[in-house]
Parts: C-alpha cells; structure tokens; sequence
C-alpha cells in the first residue's frame, strides 16, 4: 500500500471549524439557559427574593453547565468522558449561578432596575457561571475565558430582555426566554470566541467523524488517544492506540512523544520515534486520524 | 432655630397654588409585595400639616394606571397611628463636652412624651461599640432609664450604629423612621458607611432623620444632609445641647402628622423594575412623587410552555443543519482524502 501524506490544511477549513465550534458552543448554552429558565419558572416556589433568586441561579447555572460541558464529549460520542465531564461542570455552574444571582440583585437593587440594571445584574449571573465553569476546569485560562464570556453574554442578554420587556408594553413571560437564550448563547459563544482569541496551543483533528474538533493543550502534558480520560481524546479509528503518544511543553516549545511505537506516529509525513519537537502548522498523523499542531 | 426650618419647609412648598397641601412622602415598603405602602405628610403651604384628609380625597397611580388604596390609616381618626422608631444617640467621649448628654437625654425624654400612643421604640447607643440599648417597647418609662444611665465615651461609630438601627426596622410594618444624631464625624465605623447606608434605607424605604449637635464642620453636616435627604426625611443642626428639645418635639409632630397608605398592585409579579407611584390629593397639582423598586432580575413568571417548545424545537433544528449541510453532495466529504496535495516536508 502506497503511503500518502495528508493534505496541507487549507485557511478555510480551518475558520469553518472555528465558526462552527461558536456556533454549537453557542446552541449548546442557549439550551442550557432556556432549559434552567423553564425548570425554574414551573418548578420553584418560594416567597423570600433570595432563596428564590438562590433556586434560580443553581437551576440555569446548572443547565448551562450541562450543556456546555456535555456538547464536547457528545461529538466525539464519548460517553465516560461525557458523564465524568457533566458531574463536575454542572455542579459548578451550578454555585457559581446561585452566587451569581443573588448578587445579581443586589446590583440590580442598587442601580434600581431599567436597562443598565438589567443588563449589569445579568451580566453577574453570567460572571458566576463563567466563574463556576473556569473552577470546574481547574484552568486559569479557561476562567479567564468564562468570566469574560460569562459577562459579556448576560449582559446583552439582560439588554435585550429588558428592551424587549419595555417595548412590549412589561410581558416578561413573553420575551424573557429569548432573553435567557440569548445569555446562554453570548455565554457559549464568547466562550469559544475568546478561547479561540486567546489560546496558545492546540490541535485540531483533520479527519474521521471528530473533524474539526479542538483540544487545547495543558500547559503540562497532554494525552493523545482512544483512552477516555486522554485530555486529547481521539475516538472512532481502530489504528489509534488507547495511549497513542503525548504532547508535553518544555522550555523549549512542544515536543511529540511517540508512545504507540510501530512506526504508526507521524509528523509531516514522515515516521517519529521518541521525541519530537513540533512547530506551528505540523501535520500529525496518528494511525489514519490527521491533526494540525498550532502553536503562537 | 425653628423658625428658619418653617421657612425652609414653605419655601419649598411656594410653587403650588396657595390653596393645595402638598403630598410628601417620606417612606416606601414593598416588604409584603404585592402589597405597597407609602408613608406621607400633607403639608400646607404655610408649613402646618393637614391630618384630616380622608382616603376618598387621595387618588394614587402606580406607573400612570390608577390602583385601588386598600388600606389608609390618616394621623387624626379615632385611633392613634402607632409608630416603630428606632433612636440612635451619641454617647461618644466629646458628648461630654457642655453638658451635651444631658441636653440629649431631656430632649429624649419630650420626645418619647410626644409620641402617638402605643408607639414603639427602640434605642441604640454608640461610641467605640455600638450597643442596642433597649429593643422596641412601649415602656418609655424603662427607656427613659437607660438613656439616663448613659456615660459618655469611646470614639464614634455612626454609620454602624444608623446601619443596625435600619436592619432593626426591616421587618416592621407600619410607619417607621430612624432618629440619628451625633455630635462628630464618624470615625470608627467598620462595616457601613455613607453610600451603603444610603443604598439600603432606600431599599427598605426607611426615612433617616439626622441631628447634628455642635460645630457644622466637625459634624460633616453635608454628609448628614446627604443621608437624610436622600431618604426622604431632614436634617436637623443644633449648635447647642438645648436646642435639642425642640427639634425632637418637631420630629415628634413630623412623625405624628404621617399618613400611611396602602394599594395591592395590579402588577403582582416581582420582576426587577422601578416603578414610579404618584399620590393626589383632591386633584391638586402638587401631586407627590415616589418610586418603589420591586426585586426580581430574573422574573418568576411561568406559562409559556408553548414559547419553550417553539425556542427548544428551533435550536434543535439550528443544531442539526450544519450536519445536514456537510451531508449533501455539494460538500466532498472529509474522509476520502481523495485529493492529496503535493508535500513539502519541512525541517
């Protein structure tokens, strides 16, 4: 059999794979926002502001955490990987929306409500989701990533909704739900737009059913393989080892670390064994699944 | 003393028509929302107060729609309107200085004498601690007791002391106000100060009436300015020990000309908005203006199950096009690899 090196990633397909990680991302919050809405709207009832405000918050922050942390693992089809992703990002979100909220309305109390108010106590909630999610991973970009999406989100979440609650003469059953949806959606979204501004080393898969799909590096090392808890899960190719090799950051850049053996890593084509330093734009073949090192 | 202050109090009410009281309202509760109360004064043009006015004279709007009143209780009827107080008095080492104490305590002692009958209060004592004297009785004599054993020393912890006294008041019903004074900037407080006192007695709608006993400069009189005024009650200056009589028995007529006044909003859902409450008295144009903001950021109203199907079923769909689209056959599939590309190796 003829070997043939896979194709020079093209620009394209690379923004596409970026526009469509926002885009899910995006879908994946505003179901989780709609959804905790929904479960708070019908199922609490409590006459204090901030036991009220305290269910709301552990409700859509828990929501959202499931469905931010589910929509990974859920298109790779990894579903260890989901459940053990879900019970500790969904709890934490969880807390951090119920913190978020209650001082929420504290801010909103102090700017006595209109669209500012609004807007900056949702942008709260927004931080405490983004908070909680950036603990859960136990990454300080990630946090980073949360708050800043968390806020931007819930504040022009809180915006529109209020504008909306205003210009349909105060029907707040009516247009708090696409308020919500837009918070979970600006969260999903920013979350993948600042992680994709700000992240300094990933990998993205190039082929098989996980195209596209990108893993951030961790600033230590990084596992690649069909082992559910590899942080560089690669799933559904047969020619992948459960420890197929690992990416770990030194002082001196990147280096590839070929663990599979039987000449089944590659880089650019062309056969590794033992380390190998990469740079921006290397090909990585593991088994026949291609990835792209990127790297700045 | 007295005389300037009624001069002030018509000066601000020269605007209106000669013949029309002024509504002014001194307090807001939204603590058994839906249900809100308003307290207010009816004040003449001339400064005197009107306590007789009936409840079918007064009309009030919340947000421009008429509401219904569900409860009116006017200062003179054939019961005494109970009042809950709380007094805050200075018992820090330069109330020492004239004999300041001592003036305090008589002016607390006409005070109490003038209050509505059944009337509730408590006292909180503050220097270097801040210390609940009495909690609210209706057994001025005890009260008169303790603030009579009070020494004077310590440094000067207002705001601490105003912000107990508010947290002492929140869930009290009926007509409420805090009576603060102090005879020196405050120095100690660790816990409160001006905007965060300002901030929740506006939230609770508690009026913050201030004394200030002594120099105006060393008392910050602006600060005590800003605070009563930002709660809708007045500051009071003294510069002498016996001038405090007076102005208690002044406060003491304010709070026994108070009308209290209730509607249940047609509004009934908590939902994180100020709402503007307009109070008239028999068509007058001097109508009285507030607003009450009712918490909720996030609005605890259900029944639009029909809107979360469609907004679950639309993002569902928005999920699933991608998919479809890289489906079709326009897009060549990314698994072939059927088009290799000529390799540079590099490195």
């Amino acid at each position: 059999m003829t070997y043939l090196p896979p194709p020079i990633p093209s620009p394209a397909r690379a923004t596409r794979a970026n526009l469509r990680h926002a885009y899910d991302l995006g879908l994946a919050g505003a179901l989780g926002g709609l959804f905790g809405l929904y479960l708070y709207v019908e199922g609490v009832r409590a006459e204090s502001v901030y036991i009220r405000d305290a269910m709301a918050g552990l409700l859509i922050g828990g929501s959202l955490g499931f469905f931010l942390n589910a929509y990974g693992p859920f298109r790779d089809r990894a579903w260890i990987k989901l459940s053990r992703s879900v019970a500790t990002g969904t709890p934490a979100a969880a807390v951090g929306g119920a913190l978020g909220l209650v001082a929420g309305e504290l801010v909103i109390g102090i700017v006595q409500g209109g669209l500012i108010g609004r807007a900056a106590s949702w942008a709260v909630l927004g931080l405490g989701i983004g908070l909680g999610q950036g603990i859960a991973d136990r990454s300080r970009d990630r946090l980073v990533f949360g708050l800043i999406g968390g806020g931007l989100g819930g504040f022009l979440g809180g915006l529109v909704f209020e504008w909306l609650r205003l210009t349909t003469g105060n029907r707040p059953d009516l247009v708090q739900a696409p308020g919500m949806v837009i918070l979970g959606a600006g969260l999903g979204t920013s979350l993948a737009l600042v992680e994709q501004a700000l992240r300094r080393a990933w990998v993205q898969i190039q082929s098989g059913r996980q195209e596209g799909r990108i893993y951030l590096l961790s600033p230590s090392v990084s596992r690649l393989g069909l082992d559910e808890r590899a942080e560089v899960g690669i799933f559904g190719d047969p020619s992948v080892a459960r420890r197929h090799a690992e990416i770990a950051a030194t002082a001196q850049g990147y280096l590839l670390r070929d663990l599979a053996g039987a000449g089944t890593t590659r880089v650019n084509g062309a056969v590794i064994a033992g380390d190998h330093p990469l740079r921006d734009g290397d090909r990585i073949e593991l088994g026949r699944t291609w990835l792209v090192f990127r790297h700045r | 003393m007295i005389a300037t202050t009624l001069a002030i109090l018509a000066l601000a009410a020269a605007p209106d028509s000669p013949a029309s009281p002024e509504v002014r309202v001194s307090g807001v509760r939204e603590q058994d929302f839906p249900r809100i109360a308003i307290q207010f004064e009816l004040v003449r043009p001339d400064g005197s107060h009107v306590r007789d006015a009936r409840r079918e004279e007064f009309q009030v709007e919340e947000e421009g729609r008429p509401v219904a009143i569900d409860d009116f209780q006017a200062p003179v009827t054939t019961e005494q309107i109970p009042t809950t107080l709380v007094l805050v008095l200075d018992r820090s080492g330069s109330m020492m200085n004239e004999d300041r104490i001592g003036g305090l305590k008589r002016a607390v002692s006409a005070f109490l004498s003038r209050l509505p009958a059944g009337s509730r209060v408590a006292v909180i004592a503050f220097g270097s601690e801040v210390e609940e004297l009495s909690p609210f009785t209706t057994d001025f004599e005890s009260l008169e007791d303790q603030v009579h054993a009070l020494r004077a020393r310590g440094a000067t912890r207002f705001y601490d002391a105003v912000d107990r006294a508010l947290r002492m008041l929140q869930d009290e019903p009926g007509r409420r106000a805090v009576l603060a004074l102090t005879d020196g900037e405050d120095t100690d407080s660790q816990d409160a100060n001006l905007d965060s006192l300002i901030a929740t007695s506006r939230r609770l709608g508690l009026p913050v009436y201030t004394l200030g006993l002594g120099n105006e400069r060393r008392i910050r009189a602006d600060d005590l300015r800003q605070l009563a005024e930002a709660t809708r009650a007045r500051y009071f200056p003294a510069r002498r020990a016996d001038e405090l009589t007076a102005i208690y028995e002044q406060i003491a007529e304010r709070i026994g000309s108070t009308y209290l006044l209730a509607y249940r909003t047609d509004r009934p859902v908590p939902d994180g908005t100020l709402r503007p409450i307009q109070i008239a008295y028999r068509q007058g144009v001097s109508a009285g203006k507030t607003a009450v903001f009712i918490p909720g950021m996030v609005v605890p109203v259900g029944g639009w199950s029909p809107i979360f199907l469609a907004l679950a079923a639309t993002l569902a769909a928005l999920g699933l096009l991608p998919r479809r689209r890289s489906r079709s056959p326009a897009s060549p599939s990314p698994c072939s690899g059927s088009t290799p590309e000529k390799v540079t190796l590099s490195g």
